[in-house]
């Protein structure tokens, strides 16, 4: 609690701390410094190699001078270097094992005690209605709804230490696999089989709807205008600057002679936080039934967009996003009604859903930032996973709402994961860079299609 | 006309051209691959990758050693030939 709180300054150093690279099919977390190393180590063993050929080679011409000696020396260095980047790899192992073996623990603690928790819940509502209805009423009586939401996030700006620690985040991502445990616990009815972040989100969304909240309905979406020209993006910091606010949805759609038109699809954060579905799809609601792993408002709404801009099937997309944009993008990727080849999102509640093999890019999460742990653990290990602390050590805090979540964190973030040495991560990086620059430079050309989104009918008007 | 020294200079020389650049690549490089990644690495793992790296930076210096001292005594060889 010791943290000082600054106003907001984006040209502030970098307060981050460094990334933690999670490679693809495994669980082995290594920093990209690491990774780094053990890339400058192997180009070490290929140069060692090479010399030890040269000096075999010398120490078989006769006449001449015999070098065992430097035979010896360098198979010893090279095997040094071996076992350094072995070290190195051993080190990553034992702390993304442990990282594993901690939050497995922490989750099924998490879920013993929201079953036994919940009993006690149930016992309180039995046998003490009266104080907890007056409570209750007081409540509502002192503060008004907006009143009430106003207080909450005064005092969430003016404590950004309570919402910004790893800790917190580890906390808010065994609540989000528990919630299913405790809801039926209170109700006094059996625990079924545990489903983690997807499960409590259903169970959320069942009662939301009981009081009238979280209704979906159809959604509209409308071009908002199209422009000709311009560059493909170049490194993640690009791409993430490209990500709309208030229309959702941005498209670029490159045509090159001859070749089927390729896509990169940008889908921006969530609007509103009411739990009131409204007209806007980016909400609370499409948050939720995201990660239940429902059709989301906006889910349908970025389809619509993409059938909109002319993808097909069998055309290449990208799909990139921040917040509720990433959740829609892996959901997009993951659904396998589109021929998805890339992903890259910030921020996003994406644990729990499974994506399919062979997929470019990455996910890049602030380790300070809860928002990505209300989707759970990272279970699926189809995607690079890069993270870090955005507000690192003693690092001040702005007074904003969740800090490490605003955009101007994720655009510090993008710029580290764009510094970054190691091979695992610039390939993925290069890799989403090359998929439209490609078709421009055999003289293709890039079309940008802007959308908007509304619920049009079916949900709940408060 | 040939002496008894040209396939000994042949041979020499051929070994010069192999192992000059061997000396020349251990020199320049640096042996120091972990560069800034141990200043962001704590714990045990961490310790035991100092050691190695250390193990590794006195080894490049023995490798050093050895390929410089086979390059000169290739040149002082050849110097002595006739």
């Amino acid at each position: 609690m010791s943290r000082l709180h600054l106003p907001v300054d984006p040209a502030v150093t970098d307060p981050g701390g460094p990334l933690l690279v999670t490679p693809v099919g495994g669980f082995a977390v290594a920093t990209d410094g690491m990774l780094a190393a053990a890339d400058r180590l192997r180009a070490l063993e290929a140069r060692l190699h090479d010399d030890e050929r040269r000096a075999a080679a010398a120490d078989a011409i006769h006449p001449g001078v015999p070098v065992p000696e430097l035979r010896a020396a360098l198979d010893r260095v090279r095997g040094r270097c071996a076992d350094l980047r072995e070290a190195i790899a051993r080190a990553a192992a034992e702390y993304g094992e442990t990282e594993r073996v901690v939050s497995a623990v922490q989750h099924e603690l998490g879920a013993r005690l929201a079953t036994l928790l919940g009993p006690i819940l149930h016992s309180a509502v039995i046998l003490a209605p009266g104080p907890l209805l007056a409570l209750a009423l007081a409540g509502r009586w002192y503060l008004s709804d907006d009143e009430r939401a106003a207080a909450i996030e005064r005092f969430v700006v003016e404590h950004p230490e309570l919402v910004s620690s790893p800790e917190f985040v580890r906390n808010v991502s065994i609540l989000a696999t528990s919630v299913d445990d405790l809801q039926p616990s209170i109700l006094g009815v059996p625990i079924g089989p545990r489903g983690g972040a997807e499960a409590s989100a259903l169970a959320l969304l069942g009662t939301a709807g009981l009081v009238g909240l979280m209704r979906e309905g159809h959604v509209r979406t409308d071009r908002v205008g199209t422009i000709a020209g311009g560059s493909a993006p170049v490194g993640v910091r690009e791409r993430f600057d490209r990500i709309p606010e208030g229309d959702q949805v941005r498209i670029e759609r490159y045509d090159a002679p001859g070749m089927p038109p390729r896509f990169t699809v940008y889908i921006g954060p969530t609007e509103t936080f009411s739990p009131h579905a409204d007209r806007e799809p980016w909400d609370l609601t499409s948050n939720v039934a995201g990660v239940a792993g429902l059709s989301p408002g906006s889910l349908r709404a970025v389809e619509q967009a993409m059938a909109d801009a002319g993808v097909a099937p069998g055309h290449e997309v990208q799909v990139i996003g921040y917040s509720q944009g990433g959740l829609i993008a892996t959901l997009v990727a993951a659904s396998g009604d589109w021929n998805v080849v890339g992903v890259e999102t910030h921020g996003a509640p994406t644990g729990g859903i499974r994506l399919p093999d062979g997929l470019s890019g990455m996910a890049i999460r602030n380790t300070d930032d809860f928002i990505p742990a209300l989707g759970g653990p990272q279970l699926d290990d189809h995607l690079l996973q890069v993270e870090r602390e955005a507000f690192a050590g003693d690092a001040a805090l702005p007074e904003q709402l969740v800090p490490a979540h605003q955009r101007v964190a994720y655009e510090r973030t993008a710029d580290a994961v764009d510094a970054a040495a190691s091979s695992v991560v610039r390939e993925q990086v290069r890799a989403l860079d090359t998929f439209g620059a490609d078709y421009l430079e055999r003289g293709g050309t890039l079309t940008v299609t802007t959308y908007h989104s509304e619920r049009v009918d079916g949900f709940t008007k408060s | 006309m040939t002496t008894a020294s040209d396939p000994l200079r042949a041979a020499l020389e051929r070994q010069l051209v192999l192992l000059a650049p061997v000396a020349e690549h251990l020199a320049e490089i640096p042996a120091d691959p972990l560069g800034p990644a141990l200043a962001e690495w704590r714990g045990p793992a961490a310790d035991a990758a100092a050691c190695r790296g250390q193990e590794l930076r006195s080894g490049w210096a023995e490798a050093s050693r050895a390929a410089t001292d086979a390059v000169a005594r290739l040149r002082a060889h050849l110097a002595a030939l006739p």
